[in-house]
């Protein structure tokens, strides 16, 4: 398990055919930001080339699954499941575009404000239409003080959500280009429902009421989900007849995908790839994830206030060997996304370019340096600190293993401790209570390519108001650079820039050592074939991209 | 006379249990508190903002004087209500209820197993003290015992579930055959780790029992095998079986935690472990007291059996009331 996302913690990953294209075509759908799109089809998701004929049963294994089955603890991956049953307005598309879904159109009539024409027809697994007071309701669980989402950080910039006609306004208190990224994230539950059943809504005998291709039949908090397809769905008839999708531990999905009781595994765990890459009927597909491994370094209090304690660290990291040799191949990394989050926004060549000036500001390994660094520092001995892993990311305690090594010769001395899940969160982002050098896999909550320089560079995020700057990094020209960057419509080329400029700040003043971009790893009976495979599977309508090969 | 005797005995035990399980109410509970890292996140998520988890903090009442918190869970626990999950909002009991329709059936029937091949074989072995038979049963049942339960589970899921396909390698199944398909391979795998125990017990007793003298006038006195085993022998060597079955009984429930888990089953060990993950406060509590209440039966269950096994257990009892 794993804990995941908006920060996501967690080992998962990436990218597409080909390449990247987390962003691509994000843009031609937003087209004009103020795109207003009307279609009559429904989500018109790439299917690959095969027969298309219907699946009976398909049996998946996922990293995480939610303890509620409630669009209010559906984060990362478990949005995965839960967007199957409720849908979204809108829907995030394989090649990275937005496609109307429950929302057969909308428009930005300015930066704070969305309007959604509500698709008509459409009805509940019950029989009951969908109504606009359902969106309101939907959208109006994360908003708010009280609200006890895990989504609530993505919905902090919503004033006001209301229903004029079949249409649902959403008023902003402040621009938040990213927000259609947020109601593509969002799952619209029948809101009767929800008042019929209070606070046991989502629980194992409850379940939730959706209008979406897949109906609910039976959750185990954290461990299981079982899907069964929606005949009277308003949209493309769904191709597969049931889904069971499962959290496994490692050794029991392996055995699964062994005795072929797993079809398809998502996120699978990078330490055992090779006992899944020897396997003859059981394909894997890797795309980069949007995901950065890297190590936080506390800049308000000492020792790590100390620049050249920071710079002596990051000179001691051999991102090279982590990347490789702990990673499986993923790539080293020299800021703080991938560069693949650009694609579509940026030419790659410019994106090539700015990623090789970041390279230079980031300190390179070089242990004669680190000692030169750590000899101007106000700790020329060395000093002695605590990193904190958790054993459901293995990747964590082995990258700081090898760092510690580099680090010890230096006279940082780092000792690794395992905690559980709860403590480490605890210690890492919600409190920052740690000695000051923490490890995290920080992962996109949304393809926007804002996303992670504002969750961990801005001075928003540091408790109380916030807690994904984990560093409690605070600079005055960042969060001008983030506010401007906010005021931009999604699709504004400056946005790239502004975020380039946001990155390189983050390399002058160091509060993070990215170590590595990581993979995100999908496997599929050979019996199958799964097109489009990226890093945000989670956000697509995932089982119109399967189908059976003959 | 010996009803009131038994009767005696049973209150100044149940009253007993009762103490244990006070004592442990209040260690877990305290337990709990002190561990770092609080419910409010089972509630708010793992990403809930600072605000959302004090709002959290102060409806779960999570802000009161401990005294106050615990005499709420103990008031409420005594009318066997144990509130509902912090994280999945479930009725704690129903929680448990439905890993008691997985963990239940798993150790039971294991015990059973344990019981019946165990104490069969520890009478063959013992009968043949020193044969080839004996040394290999013998030496088998350690393997077995020896063997981690999760080794001996990987070697039955790779042969039963991999290799030859005939039985699932993980979940729980739905309706009886599923579940009873699904339970085959975690109940073999406690069987096999548990077998030995017994067997040893059983062997080492018999043995002794079959060379005191009752046994030999018995077999003078030409009566059957059969019934100098089932009359005299099992009889004889009865507490002590009956002891260690306690403490086997005792022991699957720890085992299986480490089987469900291994199997991907949902039952109450698994049930447990995610809550002290979450920090489930009122989960953690209901399945703490459920185990403690059936570690405490359990042993009841054992010291009445000795009056029934003992006629020298009753009359001490009788002599000492």
């Amino acid at each position: 398990m794993t804990i995941f996302n908006e920060p996501r913690v967690n080992r998962r990953q990436a990218l597409a055919v080909g390449g990247a294209f987390t962003l691509s075509g994000l843009l031609a759908a937003c087209g004009g930001g103020s795109s207003g799109q009307a279609s009559d089809a429904g989500p018109a998701t790439a299917v690959a080339g095969g027969s298309g004929k219907q699946i009976d049963a398909l049996s998946i294994s996922v990293p995480q699954l939610g303890d509620l089955l409630h669009t209010t603890r559906a984060v990362g991956p478990i949005l995965g499941i839960t967007l199957l049953g409720m849908e979204p307005l809108v829907l995030y598309q394989p090649d990275g575009s937005l496609a109307p879904n429950l929302a057969e159109s909308w428009e930005q009539p300015s930066l704070t404000r969305y309007v959604f024409k509500l698709r008509r027809g459409v009805r509940f697994w019950d029989g009951s239409p969908l109504t606009p007071a359902d969106v309101v309701a939907s959208f109006d669980v994360h908003v708010g003080r009280s609200t006890e989402s895990a989504s609530a950080s993505y919905w902090t910039s919503v004033e006001r959500v209301s229903a004029r006609g079949d249409e649902i306004v959403v008023e902003l208190a402040a621009p938040d280009p990213a927000f259609i990224y947020t109601v593509a994230r969002t799952g619209i539950f029948s809101a009767a429902f929800a008042r019929r059943r209070g606070d046991k809504l989502g629980s194992p005998s409850v379940l939730n009421l959706g209008t979406g291709p897949y109906r609910f039949t039976a959750f185990t908090p954290l461990s299981r989900v079982r899907l069964e397809r929606n005949d009277g769905y308003w949209g493309r008839a769904p191709p597969i007849g049931r889904i069971d999708a499962q959290v496994l531990n490692q050794d029991t999905l392996l055995l699964g995908v062994q005795s072929g009781e797993v079809d398809a595994a998502f996120a699978l765990p990078v330490s055992q790839l090779k006992s899944f890459t020897s396997l003859p009927d059981f394909a894997l597909q890797n795309v980069p994830d949007a995901a950065v491994y890297k190590f936080n370094m506390v800049v308000d209090r000492a020792p790590w206030d100390d620049v050249h304690l920071r710079r002596a660290f990051a000179h001691a990291v051999d991102r090279e060997a982590i990347a490789r040799g702990v990673l499986n191949g993923a790539d080293p990394a020299t800021t703080l996304e991938p560069p693949t989050t650009f694609d579509g926004a940026l030419p790659r060549s410019e994106v090539d370019e700015a990623y090789a000036e970041l390279a230079q500001l980031m300190p390179a390994y070089d242990l004669d340096k680190a000692r030169q660094e750590l000899a101007q520092s106000r700790y020329p001995d060395g000093i002695k600190t605590e990193v904190l892993v958790m054993a459901s990311d293995p990747n964590l305690s082995a990258i700081t293993q090898t760092a510690a090594q580099g680090a010890a010769e230096i006279g940082i001395k780092i000792d690794v401790r395992e905690v559980d899940e709860n403590t480490y969160i605890n210690a890492v982002y919600l409190r920052h209570t740690t000695d000051g050098l923490s490890i995290d896999n920080f992962g996109a909550g949304g393809p926007d390519l804002l996303n992670i320089p504002d969750l961990t560079l801005n001075s928003r995020n540091i408790p109380p108001t916030g807690f994904t700057n984990v560093a409690n990094y605070e600079s005055a020209a960042v969060d001008e650079l983030l506010a401007r960057a906010s005021r931009l419509r999604v699709d504004d080329a400056r946005r790239a820039q502004l975020a380039l400029d946001v990155l390189r700040r983050a390399g002058e003043d160091l509060p993070y050592v990215p170590v590595a971009f990581p993979k995100v790893y999908l496997g599929v009976k050979r019996e199958y074939a799964y097109a489009g495979f990226n890093a945000f599977w989670w956000l697509n309508r995932w089982p119109d991209q399967i189908v059976a090969q003959d | 006379m010996s009803g009131n005797v038994i009767a005696r005995f049973l209150a100044r035990r149940l009253a007993a249990a009762v103490l244990v399980l006070l004592v442990v109410s209040v260690v877990v509970f305290l337990l709990i508190h002190l561990a770092p890292g609080g419910p409010e996140q089972a509630a708010g998520g793992e990403f809930a903002t600072p605000q959302q988890l004090a709002n959290i903090r102060a409806s779960l009442g999570l802000d009161d004087p401990l005294a106050e918190q615990y005499w709420r869970f103990l008031s409420n626990a005594v009318g066997l209500d144990f509130g509902s999950s912090i994280a999945t909002r479930e009725p704690v009991l129903d929680a448990i209820g439905r890993g008691l329709q997985v963990t239940a059936p798993l150790v039971l029937v294991s015990f059973l197993l344990i019981c019946t091949i165990g104490t069969a074989l520890g009478t063959l072995t013992a009968h043949r003290a020193g044969g080839s038979l004996d040394r290999a049963t013998v030496g088998l049942a350690l393997v077995g015992a020896s063997a981690p339960a999760f080794v001996t589970a990987l070697i039955l899921l790779t042969v039963f579930g991999v290799q030859l396909h005939w039985l699932p390698v993980f979940g729980t199944g739905e309706g009886f055959a599923e579940r009873a398909r699904h339970l085959v391979l975690p109940i073999a795998t406690l069987t096999i780790a548990g077998t030995a125990a017994m067997l040893q017990i059983t062997r080492t007793r018999v043995k002794e029992v079959l060379g005191e003298d009752h046994v030999t006038f018995a077999r003078a006195r030409g009566l059957s095998s059969r019934y100098i085993v089932g009359r005299s022998v099992l009889r004889n060597a009865g507490i002590q079986i009956v002891t260690r079955s306690g403490t086997i009984v005792v022991g699957l429930v720890s085992w299986g935690l480490l089987v469900e888990t291994t199997f991907g089953l949902d039952g109450v060990g698994q049930l447990l472990v995610k809550a002290i993950n979450a920090r489930d406060i009122p989960v953690i509590q209901g399945v703490t007291l459920v185990i403690a209440a059936f570690i405490v039966t359990v042993n009841l269950v054992v010291d009445l059996l000795y009056f029934a096994l003992d006629p020298r257990v009753r009359v001490h009892a009788e002599a000492r009331a």
